[in-house]
């Protein structure tokens, strides 16, 4: 028991306050633990891994947030550059002139009346074969550029149509959103209570 | 002690001036712990580096109603303790394989007087569960229940480890002396 005791006072004493060197490596190592752990635990006054998350998260949504507008406006632009508008005149039982679709950039004459409107680009072309049909222009500035033409007009400028010609259309140049177009004209027809018309048969 | 004080409260406010100089301070005494509970220098060094992380995170939890320096060697204990833990498995093996070689004749210490570091050499050679239990009990003062439920093993487990750890330290002792007196001689 003796033995014992001192045995253990021996070691006791001499471990006790053992103090080896320490590497200078631990130092940094440390370092770089308690910089991950302070870190990672919330603290109002340092950056910490909440407010980095945050920010990410803020800066994530708003990029979300910013390219889908983006991408609707380029949807949107795309849209209104492919899309051609086909304005049909066509001319009532009572003989009044009515314009079907919306488009805004063509003149045209119908019966005694001629009308210069302008604000869409337009494809369709005069048709080859017929020598007579639709030229809808392609500018949209030009104001006077002819859109309905029965190949007989009294100014090349402003192209005429009559009721009773057969409108014939290029198919060559239509693009593949014209059936669209003429839906969304009878939407607005249908939205301003218009009774529906006859107008004449456009071919394709 | 108002130094102390000072520099408590300069690591609870983050302060690294004050830090460092804690780390300048007591850094050698936690590594001689951290050392005599793990099985190499590499990892004596990292969990010194995990106590004194839990020192500046904790710091403001001591209020100098007790001996810093044995808060600091409280830490540097459980830490050491929470490694041996975490390394169990493998400690067990060890400790298995180990066990055989203790089983041998213990030989009588001489009447010498050993350095430290030739003490430490002999811990160094005992099993790490020995070495725990030899630690906690010879050098820490804990008691065999405590020791029990602080590695959460039986009180039985911990007198017959401590025997063991004993014996090897006796083997190993008289093996030194053997060396010193053919030195001397």
């Amino acid at each position: 028991m003796m033995q014992e005791d001192r045995l253990y006072n021996q070691f006791k004493s001499q471990l006790e306050n053992y103090s080896p060197e320490v590497p200078a490596a631990v130092y940094s190592g440390m370092r770089r633990k308690l910089w991950l752990s302070q870190f990672l635990k919330f603290n109002a006054t340092s950056l910490n891994v909440w407010y980095v998350g945050t920010a990410l998260m803020l800066g994530a949504g708003l990029w979300l947030t910013s390219s889908n507008v983006g991408a609707t406006a380029q949807l949107a632009k795309s849209h209104s550059s492919e899309i051609t508008y086909v304005p049909v005149v066509a001319q009532e039982s009572n003989g009044s002139c009515v314009q079907l679709s919306s488009c805004a950039n063509y003149s045209y004459s119908c019966g005694d009346v001629k009308a210069n409107r302008m604000g869409c680009g337009l494809t369709m072309m005069p048709s080859a074969d017929s020598g007579k049909g639709v030229d809808l222009g392609n500018s949209s500035n030009d104001v006077n550029s002819g859109m309905v033409s029965n190949g007989s007009s009294q100014n090349s400028d402003e192209p005429s149509f009559s009721p009773s010609d057969e409108v014939v259309v290029n198919t060559d140049q239509i693009t593949n959103e014209q059936p669209k177009v003429e839906a969304k004209s009878e939407v607005e027809n249908k939205q301003k209570g218009k009774p529906k018309r006859t107008y004449p048969v456009v071919k394709y | 002690m108002d130094q102390q004080k000072e520099m408590i409260e300069g690591c609870v406010k983050g302060v690294r001036k004050y830090q460092d100089q804690l780390y300048k301070r007591f850094a050698s005494l936690l590594f001689g712990i951290c050392l005599r509970y793990t099985k190499n220098r590499m990892e004596a060094q990292d969990v010194l580096q995990e106590v004194f992380v839990k020192i500046y995170n904790n710091i403001h939890t001591y209020h100098h109603d007790g001996s810093f320096e044995g808060w600091l060697r409280r830490i540097a204990v459980n830490t050491s303790i929470t490694n041996y833990r975490k390394n169990l498995k493998h400690a067990y093996q060890e400790d298995v394989e180990q066990a055989v070689i203790g089983k041998d004749e213990p030989m009588a210490v001489e009447d010498l007087e050993y350095t430290a570091e030739e003490m430490m050499l002999c811990i160094d050679k005992l099993p790490t569960g020995y070495k725990t239990v030899f630690n906690l009990y010879v050098i820490e003062g804990f008691l065999h229940k405590e020791i029990a439920d602080m590695l959460g093993i039986d009180v039985n487990t911990s007198k017959s480890q401590l025997s063991r750890a004993k014996m090897y330290l006796q083997k190993e002792l008289a093996t030194i002396s053997r060396v010193k007196m053919v030195k001397e001689s």
